[in-house]
């Protein structure tokens, strides 16, 4: 497990939890990898520029196409491809320098 | 085409765009190969991401959240009505002709307009490359799902979004360069 992974796990073992009785409830200290990744990827889009994430937020969050977002920021529709790309690539090596 | 062009546009693979230059680049260079298969893998954690929030969190108003669960439930509801057989989730298996499991599919409810099938891809025979096609086929027609990668060992886990207002019953997998030629099928 590599560091960023360990600090996600610590940090969501570390959270405080109201416990409710269910028979769901995960193990003591069991962390869900669903939420390491959401971690790491919350953590991995605050990298990119301002315009990188908010292009990729739009097309994944909104699922709103490259035309609508350049439509919505009032920018060219290159700037937009041009953007999600290097967006994109940019989460692919941070996420490959993850698992080295 | 240079690698690094090839680089900076090997995203546009995750939109199904075809492209034979930048595939004819990718077939021959393991760096593109491997950002290739880790843009899946971002692909894939942005799509579990947004289906738990449509807007991130941090930035999400309460008045969106309500408007969105309002919105939500009433397309929920309106789906539920009009197309009940297409959101029940059902899986398939694909092997290769001689009867090898080389893939497991599970199709379930996507939005209005889609239904999502997530692939599960084991062992596929890689001979001839790492990148395959997954086909839709339905009474005559058919549709080129997506282009997906596997790695070494013919694995990968990758999913897809399928127009929702047909009834799709038949999948196969071929190479990219021979529609023809089926690796596995339904």
């Amino acid at each position: 497990m590599t560091v960023a992974r360990r600090t996600a796990s610590n940090f969501h073992a570390s959270r405080s939890r109201t416990p409710t009785p269910s028979s769901d409830e995960p193990a003591a200290g069991a962390t869900d990898p669903a939420d390491v990744d959401a971690f790491w990827l919350d953590a991995a889009l605050v990298r990119l520029s301002e315009q990188e994430r908010t292009v990729i937020e739009l097309a994944y969050y909104r699922d709103l196409s490259e035309q609508a977002i350049a439509s919505q920021l009032h920018v060219p529709l290159g700037s937009v491809k041009s953007w999600k790309r290097r967006g994109l690539n940019r989460l692919a090596t941070l996420l490959g320098e993850e698992l080295a | 085409m240079t690698h690094e062009a090839a680089w900076t546009r090997l995203p546009d693979l995750l939109d199904d765009r075809d492209d034979a230059a930048l595939l004819a680049h990718v077939q021959v260079c393991a760096d593109c190969q491997r950002q290739l298969f880790l843009l899946g893998r971002v692909d894939r954690l942005l799509r579990e991401s947004a289906s738990g929030r449509r807007l991130p969190r941090r930035r999400a108003t309460r008045a969106w959240i309500l408007a969105a669960a309002a919105a939500l439930a009433a397309a929920a509801a309106a789906l539920a009505l009009i197309l009940p057989q297409q959101t029940r989730s059902h899986g398939f298996a694909l092997r290769t002709g001689m009867g090898r499991l080389v893939g497991e599919a599970t199709m379930g409810g996507g939005d209005s307009h889609n239904v999502s099938l997530a692939l599960t891809a084991r062992h596929l025979p890689i001979d001839h490359g790492q990148m395959f096609v997954l086909w839709a086929g339905e009474s005559g027609s058919s549709i080129q799902v997506g282009r997906f990668m596997v790695d070494r060992t013919g694995s990968c886990r990758v999913r897809f979004n399928l127009p929702g207002n047909r009834s799709w019953r038949h999948f196969w997998v071929t190479e990219p360069e021979r529609p023809r030629a089926i690796v596995a099928s339904t």
